[in-house]
């Protein structure tokens, strides 16, 4: 009587089976590690993108507002990005388990390395621009999309709320004109922000402006920062901080 | 036809090489494997053995058309047995859809002298009521304890049989103990 082997041999000469060729699993290993590394670049480009939303949003302003800060914060997440970045990571993890060795590593490692994967790659790819293209694009794709170019602008078209941003059209010594998106022409007295970088201050060039309304198309000013940057570089400050005109950190 | 004196000294990777350019060779290697992995499946399934058999002949089928995605990097015992896992869970779920009378059988079970397990119980212990405990706990569990115990993997082997990480390993071990503490208790069986 044959033993299994015996039987097993039998069947694969009279069958002719024969292994599998090598290049059907290299292609299944290079179809798994292509689509780890473009889902793990989507999920940098989306870290690239939350870090330069994050890095952007006018966050100190919520501050100097009637509303409660979490209440922006919950308003103004990138919540599309963190969504991408979540779903490109729970791929990393299918496509780790389902190469060679990959079961070997739990689910929190793979998603923990992704992330900080993610993370590194999104903030040379910020460096490089991509997030804040990422942002802009998406913003010009769907129209519900909040970017922070459309965010600025709308948290910077609130005088009521103490925030007006624009376009300067003339400077005084003690005033300044100024056309806010929607096209309106606004006054505003600087008088009471210690002119610290007056060369910041020209025609043409966008601001935002921390003050409060004080009448039709009227508003003082307080603080007034340049309008892009990733943090905020004050322009112009309060009297009593006495800053020295030619400190650093307003450059 | 190769020499088998020769080929029985090679090791199980330089067979699988060897297999890839005669399939005869294939032979030695699978008869290094048969009887371990026919008792395997028969202590995991409880099938009769002629059925246990046919489920060995497909493992070895396909050890055979993979054997081109052996990886080198593991010990070409855990790659058959990851097969041979993967068979019986796979013909289990089938089984599970379409149920059968099974006959209950004897697998007449070897333990290693060397397993804790059976040095702990040795004096007490009635295999025929281990074999009924373990019939009665999840696959998962008994395919842990019958890995350890009977055929003496280390954790390491065991991750790669089963493609867990390695603390899952521990994690089953220790799940399958109280599993199989509870159904001892629940079963009134005393050793």
């Amino acid at each position: 009587m044959k033993s299994i082997s015996e039987k097993v041999v039998k069947k694969i000469k009279e069958e002719k089976i024969n292994p599998l060729p090598k290049w059907q699993f290299l292609l299944k290993d290079y179809v798994i590690w292509t689509a780890a590394v473009i889902s793990g670049l989507i999920g940098s480009l989306a870290a690239a993108t939350i870090i330069h939303v994050v890095l952007n949003r006018d966050w100190f302003v919520y501050l100097s507002t009637h509303r409660p800060p979490w209440q922006h914060l919950i308003f103004d997440l990138p919540y599309i990005w963190f969504a991408v970045l979540l779903i490109t990571i729970l791929i990393a993890d299918y496509n780790v388990k389902h190469s060679k060795s990959g079961y070997r590593y739990s689910f929190y490692y793979i998603v923990a390395l992704s992330l900080v994967f993610s993370l590194a790659i999104g903030a040379l790819f910020n460096i490089g621009g991509l997030g804040e293209r990422a942002d802009s694009t998406l913003a010009k794709e769907i129209s519900a999309y909040r970017s922070v170019e459309k965010r600025a602008i709308e948290l910077w078209t609130e005088p009521e709320e103490g925030h007006l941003g624009g376009e300067v059209t003339k400077v005084s010594e003690k005033s300044l004109e100024l056309q806010d998106p929607s096209g309106k022409t606004w006054e505003v007295d600087i008088s009471k922000a210690h002119l610290l970088a007056m060369s910041q201050i020209k025609v043409g060039k966008r601001i935002k402006i921390i003050g409060r309304l004080i009448g039709e198309n009227k508003f003082e000013a307080e603080d007034i920062y340049p309008w892009i940057g990733p943090r905020p570089r004050r322009i112009f400050i309060h009297q009593e901080s006495m800053l020295p005109e030619n400190s650093s950190m307003f450059k | 036809m190769p020499h088998p004196d020769k080929i029985e000294d090679k090791t199980d990777e330089e067979i699988v090489r060897l297999s890839l350019e005669n399939k005869e060779n294939y032979l030695w290697l699978m008869k290094r494997y048969e009887n371990k992995l026919l008792r395997y499946i028969l202590r995991l399934t409880n099938y009769p053995k002629e059925d246990a058999e046919d489920i060995l002949q497909e493992v070895f089928i396909k050890a055979y058309l993979n054997l081109n995605d052996f990886n080198r990097n593991l010990k070409f015992s855990s790659w058959i047995y990851r097969i041979c896992h993967n068979e019986v869970i796979s013909h289990w779920r089938k089984m599970k859809v379409r149920p059968q009378m099974t006959e209950l059988i004897d697998n007449n079970l070897k333990f290693s002298t060397n397993a804790p397990i059976y040095k702990e119980l040795e004096i007490k212990l009635n295999k025929g009521k281990i074999n009924e405990v373990l019939n009665q706990i999840p696959l998962k569990y008994r395919e842990v304890l019958v890995l350890r115990y009977w055929d003496e993997k280390d954790y390491n082997e065991m991750a790669d049989i089963l493609r867990v990480p390695l603390g899952t390993v521990g994690t089953l071990l220790n799940r399958a103990k109280k599993s199989f503490k509870e159904m001892t208790i629940k079963q009134n069986i005393n050793f």
